[in-house]
């Protein structure tokens, strides 16, 4: 049993809120969701805004297709912001040392 | 003065002389007695404070290591690179860090490799979907060729020659759906092994992350407790430094109260000094002056008187105290 992802387009930012456990079984659904915007390369600045709102579960596969996501937005240039994360999954967040690499909030 | 009071006077000065004789010696033992205890006095309190020298350098190279730790201090010599419970952990922490950072490597690259099959298996797909197009091409070609094939019986002798391409064309068509399936069948099975591939990376990507979190929750506890007991032993440190400071403080008032030997010896000779007036004293009184001894008894009451007045002499000029201290605690006493 894995997630759900939505992804909400606005002018130049993308929202992508996951559900349920974010997981291996993940990938080409969150793929999916931020592909378009990086090979189109039109909006070099785009925003990307995680919302983990919904988000019970987390792993390190999760953690590497985040990781992938900033790498493939323009690493040091990506502007990638995680929202909503509960105290757990912060957590992890937090051991990962994410909070130099996004901004968590 | 007669034999009997001359044999008297020298019973009695030979008893006064025995006498003071025992003073003598008594202020002799005294002194020896003094002497003794005094050297081992010295020499215990000299041992006291050597000893209690070493400790407090052992406690300042305690504090001092502690304080090293706390640093972290590197490159600071071998002596300074002794590893203490602070450095453990703190090595402990960076293990697991850079742990953390492994996995988060491994399942970085492992999602960019599934990525790259996942392109590998839309490329295929879009292989499958050639290869219906090419089944197409070559249904066609096989309706061509029978169509071909009932217009060239239709001509009769003249299209025999014709007949026979036709049906050349016909096997073609088959053997080009033969291909086709057999490519199928081989992008079938690479598709499988896409997907076996991508169950083996998934196991590699996936790691629960909780027991990196219990793990750093353990670290930092560890650190916790580390500079509790940091603190801890630093108070007291510095407590037991503060006791041999004043242990040190009190050997010193104790050898300081040892100058008493000087004292006692000067006391002591003083003692034997009167005690020598004394009996030169009753010799001349006893005896009487050898020169009043054969003159009639206003002679010798004057050669007494005269004797008396010499000694009240001598002792006036010696009787100051050769000690005014009445107590330790009086006056500046250098230490020796």
């Amino acid at each position: 049993m894995s997630g759900t992802i939505t992804v909400n387009r606005h002018e130049n930012e993308t929202s992508i809120s996951i559900k349920g456990r974010f997981n291996f079984e993940m990938h080409s659904q969150f793929r999916t969701a931020y592909q378009n915007e990086i090979d189109g390369s039109v909006n070099k600045n785009r925003k990307f805004v995680i919302d983990l709102v919904g988000t019970e579960y987390i792993d390190s596969s999760a953690l590497g297709m985040l990781l992938l996501l900033r790498e493939e937005a323009g690493a040091n240039e990506a502007d990638i912001e995680i929202i909503n994360a509960r105290p757990e999954i912060r957590k992890i967040l937090e051991t990962a040392n994410f909070q130099r690499l996004f901004k968590i909030s | 003065m007669d034999a009997e009071e001359r044999q008297l006077a020298r019973e009695i000065q030979e008893q006064i002389h025995q006498e003071m004789n025992m003073l003598r010696t008594d202020a002799g033992q005294i002194r020896h007695l003094v002497q003794d205890a005094i050297v081992k006095l010295t020499g215990s309190f000299n041992g006291l404070r050597d000893q209690s020298n070493d400790q407090h350098a052992l406690v300042t190279s305690l504090t001092t290591s502690m304080e090293g730790g706390e640093g972290g201090g590197e490159g600071e010599g071998e002596a300074q690179k002794r590893i203490n419970i602070r450095q453990f952990v703190s090595e402990t922490d960076r293990i697991l860090r850079s742990f953390v950072d492994h996995i988060l490597l491994v399942s970085r690259q492992s999602m960019e490799m599934v990525h790259r099959i996942d392109d590998l298996s839309s490329q295929m797909n879009e292989v499958v979907s050639f290869l219906h197009d090419i089944d197409a091409i070559a249904e066609q070609t096989n309706v061509l060729a029978l169509n071909a094939r009932i217009v060239s019986a239709r001509a009769g002798e003249a299209g025999k020659a014709f007949a026979v391409v036709a049906d050349q064309v016909r096997k073609l068509s088959k053997d080009s759906n033969q291909f086709s399936k057999k490519i199928n069948d081989v992008v079938r099975r690479s598709q499988e092994n896409i997907e076996s591939a991508k169950e083996i990376i998934e196991v590699m990507a996936s790691k629960d992350m909780s027991f990196a979190i219990e793990s750093k929750g353990r670290v930092d506890e560890m650190m916790d407790e580390v500079s509790k007991i940091d603190r801890f032993t630093a108070a007291t440190l510095v407590k037991v430094s503060e006791i041999t400071d004043r242990i040190n403080q009190d050997v010193g008032t104790a050898v300081m109260s040892l100058q008493f030997e000087d004292m006692v010896t000067q006391l002591v000779q003083s003692l034997e000094k009167h005690i020598g007036l004394v009996e030169q004293f009753t010799g001349v009184v006893c005896c009487g002056c050898p020169d009043a001894a054969q003159g009639d008894h206003a002679a010798r009451v004057a050669a007494i008187r005269q004797v008396l007045q010499e000694h009240t002499a001598i002792f006036a000029q010696s009787s100051h105290k050769p000690v005014d201290q009445v107590s330790m605690d009086e006056g500046e006493v250098e230490l020796f």
